[in-house]
């Protein structure tokens, strides 16, 4: 009976599927978004009062904030991107270990993955304040005892602080999604592509794999600003450490990357990639709490910092929800940039 | 042949030593945390290690407040996790496996409220709600007392408002490239489509359901910025904590986050080692990848 | 199951929403059935503190009867404790007076944070839920221009009107008590750690050593921090006004001021109170402080000094928001914590300045060492260099924080 209404109206079920999530978001979402449009071309601030559409139209308020607040939209997506890069980099062995390694540990790995995030996040940035602080065992032994770092070097206070907080922060965003598409993928397509493809994937393998380590090391250097690409010293600094990140990089790709994992394996995963790649990058944009904590100079000041601070202490509504839409549409371009590179829209279309 | 040799000894080895090392790196403040649930601190910082006490673990409760407020988060992060798991799935479903005009664009629309800032996802909120109650058209269209006044109900309706988007995008990456053809093969021997779903696709799906529970349960436990705008005078426990810990860390919040760490860990620990046989199975692609 | 529960929480509002408030419902009720359901408990206390147990006296017909449960918003670590920290000695002694409920909610982490949350309530003309709250003086001041709270009833409020120093009257914001009754007092001053500097500080001047460069933060905002700055500008003659009197244009040469030690990085950082993290990880090594902090929550190296240059002085209000339920209730606790003894036991505990005239005889009674703790009894020589923060108009306070946005970098 259910299954002939079914039938009877196919073109429906996707649309009755959907309905509760949808409605759901419409109503709590997207209704309560029209005062924020509103606020966004209004002028004033609710303290002294706002003067709203149609007494005034000051679409000129997006220009406006964009210019005033560019370093701090530079800093969201730098921090924002290489925290992504290092989460990718970290969590895509760990999803596949867990996936084709796990064993009967899987569930138990998975959930020491996600672990650390059910208790507080102050609780966490917390302990990562005094493990990495002036005093914390970190310094001590990189600096102090090793020497690898200057004397008033320091991590607190700076974007390598902000970077490293966001990836310790976002990992299990990457990782969980990535471990859901490895785990699917067909141990019989696997075995055929072992048969196909026999043998690691060397030399192109070495070669991607120096120059994907040494731009992930330049782009530390400068996204981080250890160096900067107009002073001399600096690019010395950035060509050593891309000396350092392609001889890495090089060698895992020489030693651990088969062809069979790069035919096969990795464009099966790459909706996962992508996935993982937004619920990391998403959160990493928006974020001000390890700005605010651990990057805690007005140099290392993110989008997401301004948005509260503007919000809550000058009570300007416009400029909070102009700052706000122009990052969700810069995200949302973002998406469909990153969509587009990665293949076509089945990644965010899915298939029919 | 040799090199390859090599090339597998080195994998075999550095791929659980990489495996162990990440995992140290996430467990670094959990097992400072645990350290210092043993600690009796000197001052009202539980920062610097004094000596060893087991008084926090006597009475891990026994802070004004913070029982109510565990409760609370615990509630509140059951409820928004399951509710939140079922409608997100039901879209990621219908985005994944029919084809329909708005689906591009619902695609799209799935990614604005994740894109979105965590106070103006509170504060617009709370403008709906407020509105709900004093002013038309929505103070006749609601009845009186379910948005507003602010409390349990409120949280959750937010909580699982911004929980469906990562467990939707969770879920679909799971699905995508999801053969169908073990579908129609169930088809084709006569299963229903109730049937085929409940044996074949939820069982194939359901990691993907899992990931995007955990997700959304470890967002809506530990979310402070969009709760304080829908909570009114109800307290939780990021409330507590954001609170308490501006002037002090007593050991019982260590006690606590090392319970709430510990209890699922253990329960997954022991139903590991008991579920060995069928374990035997997914120790499978571990021959196949060698 | 789970999914019932989820319906029946939406659905049947009223009724799942009391059994969640559990405990604080639950006292109420077991005060009704003590009480043949009347609620009527209307008793004052007797100023002075010794005041009778239980509801005793019969209600007139104009008197509204104290209800509760009392909603009260505070910050964290504003309350005393038993010694085993488990609950409010000031507290429970008010619901057993009362026999109602008091839902205590440390949610005020910064008052702009926490206005936030009932401004457009307040704006509605709806209940807040709360009954009563704890703002500083420039936002109690801003809510009372709004119009957004509620007159305390000088009858219901006896105690606190006879207790009230004088020092703390005559604000211009609330001449008269209608709006507000302090509930403590604090000061701005210098915070160091002694091992990390190597020397004591005592200026506001030492915040600018080159020596401690990279380790200095303030405090956000313009309240404390400019303030602060004020008073050393004053004493190098760049500035003739006072913190409290701080124009526009005060506040343009003290960003200005500060502005090249921020691009140089001498100032790392502006914070609230995670400057206790902060000197706990050895990253800050001198700051401007609130008092009482560093000597409740710091480490042993840790100190706090008022600056030579001054101090400037807060005051924390208790506040009644237009509409509260509660409001009889609240009164009532304005009024319980102006008693001298009770006032003595909880400046005591946490160590800030109670607006209670003759608490210190009752302070040192408690406790004889108290009196050599200047954060509990600042010298006179402190006393008068003491400044209140600025008070601004709503113009000119979006100006200021402008100009402390931009030091601030968002």
């Amino acid at each position: 009976m259910i299954g002939r209404l079914v039938h009877r109206y196919r073109w429906a079920v996707p649309y009755v599927l959907m309905a509760p999530g949808l409605l759901w978001l419409v109503a709590f979402f997207v209704v309560p978004m029209v005062p924020m449009i509103l606020f966004s071309i209004s002028e004033g601030t609710v303290n002294t009062g706002i003067v709203q559409p149609p007494d005034v139209w000051a679409i000129g308020n997006y220009p406006e904030v964009v210019v005033k607040f560019q370093d701090n939209v530079r800093n969201s997506l730098v921090f924002g991107a290489l925290a992504t890069t290092l989460c990718f980099a970290i969590g895509y062995p760990l999803a596949y270990a867990i996936a084709f390694r796990g064993g009967r540990y899987k569930n138990l790995l998975l959930f020491l993955v996600i672990a650390p995030f059910f208790t507080s996040f102050l609780i966490r940035t917390i302990s990562w304040k005094v493990i990495l602080g002036n005093d914390g065992p970190f310094l001590a032994v990189v600096r102090d005892a090793l020497h690898l770092v200057p004397a008033n070097f320091s991590v607190m206070g700076t974007p390598l602080a902000v970077v490293s907080g966001l990836t310790y922060q976002l990992l299990p965003f990457m990782v969980l999604p990535l471990y859901v598409s490895l785990e699917k993928v067909d141990i019989r397509l696997i075995e055929a592509a072992r048969d196909l493809y026999a043998g690691p994937w060397r030399p192109r393998g070495t070669a991607i794999g120096a120059a994907l380590g040494g731009a992930l090391a330049i782009a530390l250097m400068v996204g981080l600003r250890y160096a900067d690409p107009g002073d001399p010293s600096g690019l010395v600094a950035a060509a050593g450490a891309a000396l350092v990140g392609g001889l890495l990089g090089g060698l895992v790709a020489h030693f651990l990357v088969t062809e069979a994992f790069v035919r096969v394996v990795f464009p099966l995963s790459l909706p996962g990639v992508f996935a993982a790649s937004i619920l990391t990058f998403i959160p990493a944009v928006g974020d001000y709490v390890n700005a605010d904590l651990l990057g805690v100079s007005p140099n290392n000041q993110m989008i997401g910092n301004v948005i509260q601070n503007r919000y809550l202490f000058q009570t300007d509504y416009p400029v909070a929800s102009a700052l706000s839409f122009i990052l969700m549409g810069a995200i949302l371009l973002a998406i469909a940039l990153y969509a587009k590179v990665l293949g076509t829209e089945e990644l965010t279309g899915g298939r029919a | 042949m040799r090199a390859r040799r090599l090339a597998q000894a080195v994998d075999r080895g550095i791929l659980p030593a990489f495996t162990a090392l990440a995992i140290a790196y996430l467990m670094v403040p959990i097992v400072v945390m645990i350290a210092f649930s043993f600690n009796d601190p000197v001052g009202k910082f539980n920062f610097v290690w004094h000596e060893f006490s087991l008084d926090a673990w006597a009475n891990p409760l026994a802070r004004p407040g913070l029982a109510v407020a565990l409760g609370n988060s615990i509630l509140v992060a059951v409820i928004a996790t399951l509710a939140s798991t079922v409608l997100g799935t039901l879209i990621a479903l219908a985005l994944t496996r029919y084809a329909f005009r708005a689906r591009s664009a619902t695609n799209l629309f799935i990614f604005i409220p994740m894109a979105t800032p965590e106070i103006v996802l509170g504060a617009s909120l709370l403008t709906l709600f407020v509105a709900s109650a004093s002013l038309e058209p929505f103070k006749s269209l609601i009845p009186e007392g379910i948005f507003y006044p602010l409390g349990l109900r409120t949280i959750v309706i937010a909580h699982i408002m911004f929980n469906i988007s990562f467990v939707v995008v969770t879920v679909r990456a799971r699905i995508q490239g999801f053969d169908r053809h073990l579908e129609e093969a169930a088809a084709d021997l006569g299963a229903n489509e109730w049937t085929t779903f409940w044996r074949v696709t939820f069982p194939l799906i359901f990691p993907g359901i899992l990931a995007g529970g955990l997700l959304a349960f470890s967002l809506s436990i530990d979310d402070f910025v969009v709760t304080n705008f829908t909570s009114g005078t109800t307290n939780t426990f990021p409330v507590w904590i954001w609170g308490t810990i501006r002037n002090n860390l007593p050991p019982q919040v260590n006690v606590i986050g090392t319970v709430i760490f510990i209890i699922p860990v253990a329960l997954i620990a022991i139903s590991s080692f008991l579920g060995r046989r069928r374990a035997m199975e997914a120790l499978a692609p571990r021959r196949v990848t060698e | 199951m789970e999914e019932l529960n989820t319906l029946s929480a939406l659905q049947a509002p009223i009724s799942r929403r009391r059994l969640l408030q559990g405990s604080a419902v639950a006292g109420a009720a077991a005060f009704l059935a003590a009480c043949g359901g009347g609620g009527t408990a209307t008793e004052e206390p007797t100023p002075g503190g010794s005041s009778t147990v239980g509801p005793t006296v019969e209600p007139t017909v104009a008197e509204v009867p104290i209800e509760g449960p009392l909603n009260f918003a505070n910050w964290p670590a504003y309350i005393d404790l038993t010694e085993d920290e488990t609950s409010s000695p000031t507290l429970e002694a008010f619901k057993a007076e009362y026999g109602i409920e008091v839902n205590y909610v440390e949610d005020i982490q910064a008052n702009e944070d926490f206005v936030a949350t009932i401004t457009q309530a307040l704006d509605a003309g709806l209940d807040t839920g709360w009954d009563l709250m704890v703002l500083t003086d420039y936002m109690a001041a801003r809510l009372v221009r709004k119009g957004w709270l509620d007159e305390i009833d000088p009858a219901n409020v006896p105690t606190a009107a006879a207790n009230l120093r004088g020092a703390l009257r005559g604000l211009a914001w609330d001449p008269d008590q209608k709006f507000h009754y302090p509930w403590q007092s604090g000061a701005d001053g210098v915070g160091y750690n002694r091992v990390s500097t190597g020397r004591d500080l005592t200026s506001l001047g030492d915040l600018f050593d080159p020596a401690f460069a990279g380790k200095v933060t303030l405090l956000s905002g313009y309240q404390d921090s400019f303030a602060m700055i004020h008073l050393l500008l004053r004493q190098q003659g760049k500035l003739t006004t006072t913190p409290d009197q701080m124009t526009v244009a005060d506040a343009q040469k003290i960003h200005d001021f500060l502005k090249p030690y921020v691009d140089s990085g001498h100032i790392r950082g502006f914070t609230g109170n995670e400057y206790l993290q902060d000197f706990g990880s050895g990253d800050t090594w001198v700051a401007i402080v609130w008092s009482g902090d560093l000597a409740s929550s710091g480490g042993p190296d840790d100190r706090f000094v008022y600056a030579s240059e001054g101090s400037i002085i807060w005051t924390d209000n208790m506040v009644i928001p237009k509409g509260a339920v509660h409001k009889r209730a609240a009164e009532a606790m304005i009024d319980w914590v102006y008693d001298v003894d009770r006032a003595a036991a909880l400046a005591n505990w946490i160590y800030y300045i109670s607006p209670v005239a003759g608490v210190e005889e009752a302070i040192l009674a408690l406790d004889p060492e108290a009196g050599a703790n200047p954060l509990l009894f600042p010298p006179a020589q402190v006393v008068e260099k003491q400044y209140a923060q600025p008070a601004l108009s709503d113009e000119d306070d979006l100006a200021v924080s402008e100009l402390a946005s931009d030091l601030e970098g968002a």
